[in-house]
């Protein structure tokens, strides 16, 4: 079974990835993500990360790269999820994630997202 | 003065004395050869004070100083001074802590002919002073404990975190900000985010006095913090010169929202609220008028 899966929320992707998805993995489901969103046009991207124990660098980075790709594929990224173990190690490791949109859960990404749509004059 | 003849009679009594007395003595010739011992030393090996006699002192009782240069004797007779120590017996394949002085014995010329050697067994008063060191240790400990529980305390009240309005928290930080405090400050910020599922977070610095480049990182550092929970950090009460350590820190500012006063602040974070759950309306009505 892979560590992650992807629902379809109408213009919206909700990603959710499991506790012990791998390097490899994210990779895999980076490219499947990004294939998804360009065929199907979705507009936003929710990334849920509460089954995360620990964000290194790497998936951080990962993220990062994720936000930028769907930025040019005309698509806006929103992180919910975060623990506050997690969220603490990111801050003591001086991992800021600025480039970043963070919502405290799926609800509030939505209308986030929602918002940014409207914006965007979709 | 005492005649002669009372001599014999006097050294029976003095034998009586120092038999009489506690602690172990003996004297030896300058070649270590027991010339007298009394009761509580023969006792002490387990001997009695006839089998001591012309013997060496080393064959009788044995102490890492025993027959080495350190020998307490040969040291007191040589230096012509009082030597005194702590060692312990080896006997029965114990150790048995000693105090010991050791004193050179003259004649009446003046030439030293010999040592005088007393000791003691202070087994009891090391396990007394043992018992007194430990309970000072625990003593010292309970106090640290103490104030390490107090200084807890103190972190926990000087840092509160409260619900100020649905979805939104404040945290007004009051006194000098160290390190410690700003980690745990942010640690019951971001808990307490998850657990009111707060949008805002409100930090007022009014009442701290000082800040320096780093406390400005710290309060930077929470605020990021707070947005990679999901929540909005709005800063208030920055003074002119904490502003201007802020601006020369060169941190990012381009995520911070800063207001002048905690009223501006609520004002902005309720009004961002009525106007997210207005849009949710809309979208909701939006929604239900394409579905009829």
């Amino acid at each position: 079974m892979q560590p992650f899966s992807f629902f379809s929320l109408g213009t919206m992707l909700l990603v959710s990835i499991q506790e012990d998805i791998g390097d490899a993995e994210v990779s895999r489901m980076f490219d499947s993500l990004s294939r998804q969103v360009s065929e199907k046009k979705f507009l936003g991207v929710i990334v849920d990360l509460h089954n995360l124990e620990v964000v290194d660098s790497y998936m951080a980075g990962y993220l990062q790269d994720m936000a930028a790709t769907l930025r040019l594929l005309h698509a806006h990224m929103v992180v919910v999820g975060l623990s506050v173990p997690v969220v603490m190690t990111l801050t003591d490791f001086g991992i800021r994630l600025s480039d970043l949109e963070f919502a405290l859960d799926v609800e509030k990404a939505v209308s986030k997202l929602e918002e940014k749509m409207q914006i965007g004059g979709n | 003065m005492k005649d002669l003849n009372d001599l014999s009679q006097d050294e029976g009594f003095l034998s009586e004395i120092i038999n009489a007395i506690t602690s172990g003595i003996f004297v030896t010739d300058p070649d270590h050869n027991i010339l007298m011992i009394n009761k509580a030393g023969a006792q002490m090996v387990g001997k009695r004070c006839g089998e001591c006699f012309d013997r060496k002192c080393y064959e009788i009782f044995k102490t890492p100083l025993c027959n080495t240069p350190n020998c307490t004797c040969r040291l007191a007779m040589e230096s012509q001074t009082i030597i005194q120590g702590q060692t312990v017996l080896l006997y029965n394949e114990q150790e048995i802590p000693l105090e010991y002085s050791a004193r050179p014995l003259r004649n009446y010329k003046g030439e030293i002919i010999g040592c005088v050697e007393n000791f003691i067994d202070i087994t009891d008063r090391l396990e007394k002073d043992k018992i007194i060191w430990e309970q000072k240790e625990r003593l010292i400990k309970k106090r640290e404990e103490d104030i390490r529980h107090l200084q807890d305390e103190i972190m926990e009240l000087s840092t509160p975190v409260i619900e100020i309005w649905d979805g939104i928290l404040s945290l007004p930080l009051i006194g000098t900000l160290d390190s410690h405090r700003a980690k745990i400050a942010m640690e019951k910020v971001l808990e307490a985010i998850e657990r009111h599922r707060a949008s805002f977070v409100i930090i007022d610095i009014t009442g701290v006095p000082m800040v320096d480049s780093e406390v400005a990182g710290h309060i930077l550092q929470t605020a990021n913090a707070t947005r990679l929970m999901g929540s909005e950090a709005i800063l208030t009460g920055v003074g002119p010169h904490i502003a201007q350590v802020i601006a020369q820190g060169g941190v990012g500012l381009e995520n911070l929202t800063v207001r002048g006063r905690m009223t501006d602040a609520l004002h902005f974070a309720i009004g961002e609220l009525a106007r997210k759950s207005e849009q949710v309306a809309r979208a909701t009505t939006l929604v239900r008028g394409a579905g009829e």
